[in-house]
């Protein structure tokens, strides 16, 4: 059954989650190629077309906007399928297949965070496709990578060895647990809204995602005082940071999974 | 057949009074195979169970003959037939009389009127 | 008869007001029951609760002796008063997806059922009319071989031919061991299709039986017995 929702979960949402891959691509290379040229139009200082380069310098503010709205136009994608799956008459179909909660929760959940990583990494290619075409331009940049790469892989490799790999787990940890958490926090801030408001379902989602993240906010301020008053350290800080962030996250996902259980009013 | 039925008496009844009818008028011949239950329902647009009792009924009367898996048929029995005619008929003469002594016509005054309104027919 | 349904003090608050008001019903199997009682009384609300879609204040309710939940779903083929399906999907695209989640879909009987009506499955749901895309939902509904239907005022603001249509479907999909719920306000219209019925008010049931039974007993359509039973009480 969770497969199939999975697989239904995915089928709403994969059209356009491409399109939005697309865009992320397309800006990218716009991006390169109008940094292409004003990069050379810089150095090559006989021809220069004023309106040509005001229109470059143009498409690249707009290829910026688009590859950081295509980011966010992901999350909306991902959360607005859950809620209109959920929370509309859509969910008259959703909540009388025969899952449980936590299969129908999961679903929406895992969905999402492949969504974002896909959204991730094409973003990710995106700006290295842009940086390596808009700094083509310059000169010697082919030499430079040739001479520059290996030696980049070699400190980075160092600094890897002395920040040690336990160092790296629990960065790259917190990052995914951090995404994870924001992810629980806005499907819960979505379920308060429809299941707990009666009127202005909408300002009350806004409302109790704004709360959890200002009380988290706080929360972290504490934190960090605590840590830096105290002789801890960074690694420390890291552990308590996933820490909290994951029980904020499971917490989140059982609040979720109560409302949907017992609390549910479909109208 | 025309599936008319009336709100207020049972429609199971109403059924077997239909079937009755439409074997009276030879529609339905003796012996003649009836439709399923389902067809039956299906067709008068009433539930199944409903149609399933007026069937039975109709079985206990003798009027239906169950074929066993083959279904149901009307049966051949004149004797049976005969009574159900005559039962039908006198159901009607007894609706009629009713129905003309509302206006105060006796029995006897209304076979006059009936045979006044065949005598007309015949002229036209 | 096995119990198909079995409510026990089910009751359902709203700010107070009690939607459903410590109700206690039991459906039979094999039998097409209908939930009659005006605007506000309780039937969708019941409904609901039965699909899966509400939670109870208090009481209890089990179909075929299992609480709601996904076993009940399974058995439980719910047609609600409005359209739900995704207007983005396709016909055939729904159809697979009923044969994906529910065991007891029909889907042969499903296509012949819109090949019939001249639906095209290869359309999206949004270049189909209104009573077209409720069709739809209908035949959907209706393929199930389930154990209890709950229809939510199928045949409400719904032309006559497609009401004949409906009340048709339901009769050819008639199964001893199934159970058909119809809640309606419009009962001239359903009264030849139900075996029993119930008439619900202000979330209680005031009085139930056989349908025929009424009849019988007082020569009265149940259409009659709902007006006479209902006048009487305020808010009606």
């Amino acid at each position: 059954m969770f497969t199939k929702l999975l697989k239904h979960e995915w089928r709403a949402t994969r059209g356009t989650l491409g399109i939005l891959c697309l865009v992320s691509l397309g800006a990218g290379l716009l991006g390169g190629l109008t940094m292409h040229y004003l990069i050379w139009v810089d150095t090559a200082r006989e021809m220069q077309h004023d309106v040509i380069v005001v229109l470059s310098a143009l498409a690249m503010v707009a290829a910026v906007i688009a590859v950081g709205a295509a980011g966010v136009a992901t999350l909306f994608l991902l959360i607005g399928r859950f809620y209109k799956s959920r929370f509309t008459d859509e969910g008259y179909l959703t909540f009388t297949l025969p899952v449980n909660v936590h299969q129908n929760l999961l679903s929406s959940m895992v969905n999402s965070i492949i969504g974002m990583i896909i959204m991730f990494v094409v973003i990710f290619a995106a700006v290295m496709m842009w940086l390596f075409i808009g700094l083509s331009a310059l000169e010697g940049f082919t030499e430079a990578l040739r001479d520059v790469l290996p030696r980049f892989w070699e400190s980075a490799h160092e600094v890897f060895e002395e920040f040690g790999l336990g160092n790296t787990a629990l960065f790259l940890s917190n990052v995914l647990i951090s995404g994870i958490c924001e992810l629980v926090v806005l499907m819960l801030s979505v379920t308060i809204g429809s299941i707990a408001a009666k009127k202005h379902k909408v300002l009350a989602a806004v409302g109790v995602y704004y709360g959890i993240h200002v009380a988290m906010s706080i929360g972290s301020a504490i934190l960090s005082i605590q840590v830096a008053a105290s002789d801890l350290g960074g690694r420390a800080f890291f552990c308590y940071t996933l820490l909290i962030t994951a029980a904020i996250a499971v917490a989140g996902y059982f609040l979720m999974y109560w409302l949907m259980d017992k609390k549910l009013n479909l109208n | 057949m025309n599936w008319k039925f009336a709100g207020d008496r049972p429609l199971y009844q109403q059924i077997m009074a239909l079937i009755r009818g439409a074997i009276l008028r030879g529609e339905l011949p003796p012996g003649g195979k009836i439709p399923s239950v389902r067809d039956l329902a299906a067709e008068a647009q009433v539930n199944p169970n409903t149609m399933q009792r007026a069937m039975t009924e109709l079985e206990r009367e003798g009027l239906l003959v169950s074929g066993g898996t083959s279904g149901r048929t009307i049966t051949e029995d004149s004797e049976i037939l005969e009574e159900m005619r005559d039962g039908a008929l006198r159901e009607l003469a007894q609706e009629c009389a009713e129905k003309f002594m509302v206006f105060g016509i006796t029995p006897t005054q209304a076979a006059q009127l009936l045979l006044n309104l065949e005598k007309e027919r015949e002229e036209m | 008869m096995d119990c198909v349904l079995r409510a026990t003090g089910l009751t359902k608050r709203y700010h107070g007001n009690p939607a459903l008001d410590n109700l206690n019903l039991e459906l039979n199997q094999g039998r097409i029951i209908g939930l009659l009682g005006p605007n506000g009384s309780g039937k969708t609300t019941f409904i609901k609760m039965a699909a899966g879609l509400l939670t109870p204040t208090a009481g209890e309710l089990t179909i075929c002796g299992e609480k709601i939940g996904p076993a009940s779903k399974a058995m439980v083929s719910y047609l609600p008063d409005r359209t739900c399906f995704s207007k983005q999907r396709k016909v055939t695209e729904l159809l697979d997806f009923f044969g994906d989640f529910y065991q007891d879909f029909d889907r042969s009987r499903a296509e012949q059922m819109l090949t019939a009506l001249g639906i095209d499955p290869g359309a999206r749901m949004r270049t189909l009319s209104k009573g077209t895309q409720e069709k739809v939902q209908l035949v959907l509904t209706m393929s199930r071989r389930a154990r209890l239907y709950l229809l939510d005022e199928p045949i409400g603001g719904v032309d006559p031919a497609a009401r004949d249509y409906i009340l048709n479907t339901i009769i050819n999909n008639y199964d001893p061991s199934a159970t058909v719920l119809i809640s309606t306000h419009l009962i001239s219209d359903v009264e030849r299709v139900l075996d029993e019925f119930v008439f619900l008010y202000q979330g209680k049931v005031i009085q139930k039986g056989e349908a025929d039974a009424v009849r019988e007993e007082t020569g009265k359509s149940l259409d009659e017995l709902f007006r006479e039973v209902f006048k009487c009480l305020p808010n009606c």
